[in-house]
């Protein structure tokens, strides 16, 4: 459900919704979720000094409240 | 950025509106309001901005905002008003406000802050303000109080007052507040999160 969320606003901030992935890891207490988005898309889902990544973040962790277990995102860079 | 809202000088009004639309981009009329500031023998002064078209920004809100929710994984009412040339957006979920809106309205903040880039991405002429059960509202009116009280003080002491650090929508709303109290003045210091408003006595 978590990578929903998260596909969900990284395909709206980015010119490339084709290229968003999630990848969910999932542990005994806590589950992480790697996103990756195209690599001139980096940009738009970090914002302006980590703004936008930072409120992902956020909204993320709140989402987990609600589930009970909690989540970790992880922005790759692109390679 | 979006509603821009500006003044033009023209001969003629004629004149002024189309200038208008040539600066704001736009085609036609329709999409622009105006207002005649100044009219006379040597020229005029209209002001001109975007107008916002209602319902059809209206419609898209709504479809966003639900998406939102339901990638949430909740539900709920999205009540919707036009204050000044913003969307005033009031969010009530089944079960999920207080999480929505966090540890002193931080978490208000990410939301605001990420629902404002999605609904630019689909339309740059929307301007948002997201609330959550009327949070910010309230929020609000405590804070406009108190800058009005600290304005009284600034006057009477001659000493500045800094704010604790304040997120965008509540910096304009102190700047707003404090702009028609004579004899102060304000303005902003810090850095991106950590924004401060300063209210200091106007110079003579």
């Amino acid at each position: 459900m978590l990578s929903e969320l998260i596909i969900y606003i990284a395909k709206s901030l980015v010119d490339e919704p084709d290229k968003v992935e999630v990848e969910e890891i999932s542990g005994e207490r806590t589950v992480v979720y790697e996103l990756k988005v195209g690599k001139d898309d980096i940009g738009k889902v970090i914002g302006k000094a980590g703004k936008t990544a930072k409120a992902i973040r956020t909204i993320v962790t709140a989402a987990s409240m609600k589930v009970g277990k909690r989540a970790v995102l992880e922005i790759l860079e692109p390679s | 950025m979006v509603n821009h809202e500006t003044e033009i000088e023209a001969g003629s009004v004629e004149d002024a509106i189309k200038k208008g639309l040539e600066k704001l981009g736009l085609q036609s009329r329709d999409e622009m309001e105006w207002k005649v500031i100044y009219d006379g023998e040597e020229g005029v002064k209209i002001k001109v901005k975007n107008k916002v078209d209602e319902p059809k920004s209206v419609k898209l809100v709504e479809e966003e905002i639900s998406t939102f929710l339901e990638k949430l994984g909740t539900t709920g009412k999205v009540e919707i008003e036009q204050e000044h040339n913003r969307l005033y957006i009031n969010i009530k979920t089944k079960d999920m406000d207080g999480l929505l809106i966090g540890k002193s309205g931080r978490n208000l903040e990410s939301i605001q802050h990420i629902l404002s880039r999605i609904i630019h991405n689909k339309d740059n002429s929307i301007d948002l303000t997201i609330d959550v059960a009327g949070y910010r509202r309230k929020k609000e009116h405590t804070l406009k109080v108190r800058a009005r009280a600290f304005a009284e003080e600034v006057k009477r002491s001659g000493r500045e007052f800094i704010f604790e650090p304040l997120p965008p929508s509540l910096r304009r709303a102190v700047h707003l507040e404090i702009s028609d109290i004579e004899g102060v003045r304000t303005y902003t210091i810090g850095e991106t999160d950590l924004k401060k408003v300063v209210i200091s006595p106007a110079k003579k």
